[in-house]
Order: C-alpha cells, then sequence, then structure tokens
C-alpha cells in the first residue's frame, strides 16, 4: 500500500475546514480567534522545521548526530519540567536531566532492541520518533509529580517535621509525599491505558494506519509504545524525585526554599 | 538533661530571643512561657533542629545538636506540634504511623497499652475507629499526645499542649505525662492552668 501524498492545493484546501469555526468563534466574541490562528501557525511553522531537519537527519543517519539530538531532546525536556514545576533551573537542571535521562533512553533503547531488534537502535527514524513520543509523555507526568511532591510538602511541611520528630529517617518521612505525588502523575494514564482504544483511536496508530501500515501491525506498535511510555513515565518520575531530593533539603533535613524559582 | 546554652534566635531578620540559657532535667515537667510572639514555638523548632541558631547551643546528655548530629538526637526525642492536623485516616492508623518506621517497629505498642492510656485521658476505646479529621481539637491533643508518650522518648517537647482542652483534660494529660519520669519534658504554654501544674517554670519575656 502507498501513502497518499498531500499537495500543496490540497493543505490549503484542508485548512478551509476552519473557516467555519473561526466564524463561530467571532460570532461567540470569545477573543479566542488570533491566538486560535496563531496556534496553528506555529504549529505549521514547528512542524515544518522538524519535518526538514528529520529529513536531513534521517538521509545523513549518523550515530553521533543521532545521540547529539536525542540529548538534545533529553536536555529540552529536563529544563521544560523544571521550567513549568516552577524550580531553580540553576539547583534542578543537572539532578532532572539525569531522572530524565535514565527514564526516557532506557525505555526507548530496550524497546529498539529488544522488541524491534534492530542491529543499529541508533537508527534516526526509529530512534527520534520513539524517543520523541516518550519525552512528551514522560514530561507531563514529570511535571504533575514534581508539583504535586513541592507543593505537598510545602502545604503539609508540619506533618513531615512531625515524622522526622518521631525518628523517621528523612525518606520515611517522605514516603507519604511520594506517594501522593506518584498517585497524581500516573492515574491519568492508568485510566488512559485502560480505556484506549474504545472510543479514539490512538494518533500513532492511526498514523501509521494512513501511512499504509495493517491494523495488526500497527496494534503491536502502539502497545509497544504504550508499555515503554508508562515505564518511561514512572522510571522518570521516580530518578527525578530520587536526584532532585538531594538537593532540596538543607544539612538538617528541612526543606530549602530557595529551591522554588524565585517570582 | 537538656541545656540550652546561650541561645539567640532570629526569624525574618526580627530577633526573637537574645543569649537564653537553661537546663531541664529528667522527671520534671518544664514549661516556657511568656507573651506570644515572643519565640517559644520557635525555640521548640530550634531545639528540634527545625531552625537555625543564630547564636549558642543545644546539648542533648552529651551530644550537641548539629547537621551530624541530628538525625541521631531526632531518635530519642517526641515532639506534639501546635498544628495538630497530622492524622491520616483513622485515629487507629494515625496512632501507628510513627511505629511504622523502622527506628520504632520493635516498640510498637499493644492494643492494651493504647486503650490503658486512652482512659487515663478519658477517651472511649471507640474513638480509634474514628476517622481523625472528624474528631475535635482537644481530641486530636490528646491523641498527638499519647503517641508521644507510647514512643517512649527520652526527650519530649509539647507545644501549647493544652490550648484546645478544658480543665479537667489538662490534669489528666498532666497525670499521663508525670508517669514518665524517665524523659525531660519541655513544653511552651502560656495557660495558667498548665502552668500551675508544670515543676519549672522558664519565663523567656524580654
Amino acid at each position: 500500500m502507498q501513502t497518499i501524498d498531500i499537495n500543496i492545493i490540497n493543505l490549503a484546501i484542508g485548512f478551509s475546514l476552519l473557516i467555519v469555526p473561526v466564524i463561530i468563534l467571532i460570532y461567540y466574541k470569545t477573543a479566542l480567534t488570533s491566538s486560535m490562528l496563531l496556534s496553528i501557525f506555529r504549529m505549521i511553522l514547528q512542524l515544518s522545521f522538524i519535518g526538514i531537519y528529520l529529513k536531513y537527519i534521517f538521509e545523513l543517519n549518523a550515530v553521533w548526530v543521532n545521540l547529539t539530538w536525542a540529548m538534545l531532546m533529553v536536555l529540552i525536556t529536563a529544563v521544560t519540567i523544571v521550567k513549568r514545576s516552577e524550580l531553580s533551573l540553576k539547583i534542578f537542571l543537572a539532578p532532572i536531566f539525569a531522572g530524565v535521562s535514565i527514564g526516557m533512553l532506557f525505555s526507548s533503547l530496550f524497546l529498539l532492541k529488544f522488541v524491534l531488534r534492530l542491529d543499529n537502535i541508533y537508527e534516526a527514524r526509529y530512534l527520534i520518533p520513539i524517543l520523541g513520543m516518550i519525552a512528551g509523555n514522560c514530561l507531563n507526568a514529570a511535571i504533575v509529580g514534581l508539583r504535586h511532591f513541592y507543593a505537598g510538602i510545602q502545604k503539609d511541611e508540619e506533618r513531615y517535621k512531625y515524622y522526622l520528630s518521631c525518628g523517621a529517617k528523612p525518606s520515611e518521612a517522605l514516603l507519604g509525599f511520594i506517594k501522593n505525588s506518584m498517585k497524581e502523575a500516573f492515574q491519568p494514564a492508568i485510566a488512559q491505558t485502560a480505556t484506549i482504544g474504545l472510543i479514539a483511536l490512538p494518533g500513532m496508530m492511526t498514523g501509521q494506519i494512513l501511512g499504509g501500515s495493517s491494523p495488526l501491525l500497527a496494534i503491536k506498535y502502539q502497545i509497544m509504545i504504550m508499555t515503554a511510555i508508562m515505564a518511561g513515565k514512572i522510571l522518570t518520575l521516580h530518578f527525578s524525585l530520587y536526584f532532585s531530593k538531594k538537593f532540596s533539603f538543607n544539612e538538617m533535613n528541612i526543606l530549602n526554599y530557595q529551591i522554588f524559582k524565585q517570582k | 538533661m537538656l541545656k540550652i546554652e546561650n541561645v539567640s534566635l532570629k526569624i525574618k531578620n526580627k530577633v526573637l530571643i537574645k543569649g537564653l540559657s537553661f537546663k531541664v532535667k529528667k522527671g520534671e515537667i518544664n514549661v516556657l512561657t511568656g507573651p506570644s510572639g515572643t519565640g517559644k514555638s520557635s525555640l521548640l523548632s530550634a531545639i528540634l533542629g527545625f531552625i537555625p541558631l543564630t547564636e549558642g547551643g543545644i546539648v542533648y546528655n552529651d551530644l550537641i545538636l548539629n547537621s551530624d548530629t541530628a538525625l541521631e538526637i531526632r531518635k530519642h526525642t517526641a515532639w506534639l506540634p501546635q498544628q495538630t492536623d497530622l492524622g491520616i485516616n483513622t485515629v487507629y492508623d494515625t496512632i501507628y504511623e510513627p511505629f511504622s518506621f523502622h527506628l520504632n517497629q520493635n516498640i510498637k505498642p499493644s492494643i492494651n497499652d493504647i486503650k490503658e492510656k486512652l482512659s487515663i485521658l478519658n477517651l472511649p476505646y471507640n474513638i480509634l475507629e474514628t476517622k481523625y479529621k472528624r474528631i475535635s481539637g482537644g481530641e486530636k491533643q490528646k491523641i498527638l499526645i499519647l503517641i508521644c508518650v507510647l514512643l517512649k522518648r527520652r526527650f519530649l517537647f509539647l507545644d501549647e499542649p493544652t490550648s484546645a482542652l478544658d480543665k479537667n483534660s489538662k490534669k489528666q494529660v498532666f497525670q499521663l505525662l508525670k508517669s514518665q519520669n524517665n524523659s525531660v519534658i519541655l513544653s511552651c504554654s502560656h495557660d495558667k492552668d498548665w502552668i500551675n501544674y508544670c515543676d519549672n517554670i522558664i519565663n523567656i519575656e524580654k
């Protein structure tokens, strides 16, 4: 089966889908029209850039370029996690980078090596898209988890101190906070995984089917990628918390407020 | 013995305590007193190493409190914080929570032990099955004091232990604590009834 190409004219026709929705937004005076159009414009620009970039990377397919690109993805993911968790970049970039590296790279490379059994696991057309899908998902889980963890300790600092005063090791006093942070971070993914395919078809699988793959092949990829995403999320948050905890408390084991982004 | 040596405490650039020294011995119930805002609670927090001292030192028997000894010292402490919303799930779970920590696993109290102490505090046994957040402020205070006693620590710190208690309850709490004659007990309070019960009064009025 051959994938049908979309030419420029057809792309333009595709955008005409937005005419009526734009009228609706204007009619209700939502003030969303310009931001919606801007978001579409940004999407076009960003994806075109990525498309062109990936095209060259795929053609070049040099291990060191692919690895540099992969590490860059990890770095951008780590920076985004720290910033959106409202933590100090200076203090947390290194620990979160370490956590994200373990979570993302382990689950992606495992998939490529032991499931797809690639001879060259650094092959661009496999490594980059899979890492990208895992990155996007790990990012959300890590942000939700870290925000919840630090907000929890700030809110319930008295409880944390109370446990310390009862002779708890710092890791024991933090256990409940980590448990809550993980629940918040993973519950949506668990619910989503449990209902996948019942109503909505996942994007990657739809893309593969449109691209000419058989549905059975597409679901196998989808199942494996969902599994890798779940593993990646849990590993990323676990290691991000593990490393960042070491920078979050003073020598008397009390939360150091310098770790929060100064407003 | 607990020694407070020439302690000064500054919070948010405000000097709360300057050059305070005193000693407290085991077997006595001691109370820090003084008007609100003089730093009584902050001093208790500092004694546990939760707030840094500006000057001076805290000595537990032979150990000076610092970053190397804090965790070791906290193996011998129990604390009733002013804020008592610390429970999880039921009162029973709240009582047993500190005994889930490695250090306390072999001193886990029996249910009879708990019941005996509940009756000293005049609390009904069925309070154990009640959700912690549903019990009254006074009951919360009593339950947290009960935990302090069950932990059998050498040093007990009680921040306003009677702020939500009536006269009878204060007496019950005093009786329960008085039986801990192997512990150094330091409370802080401005409750006249409680101060009258205590063996030793330390006034930190400036």
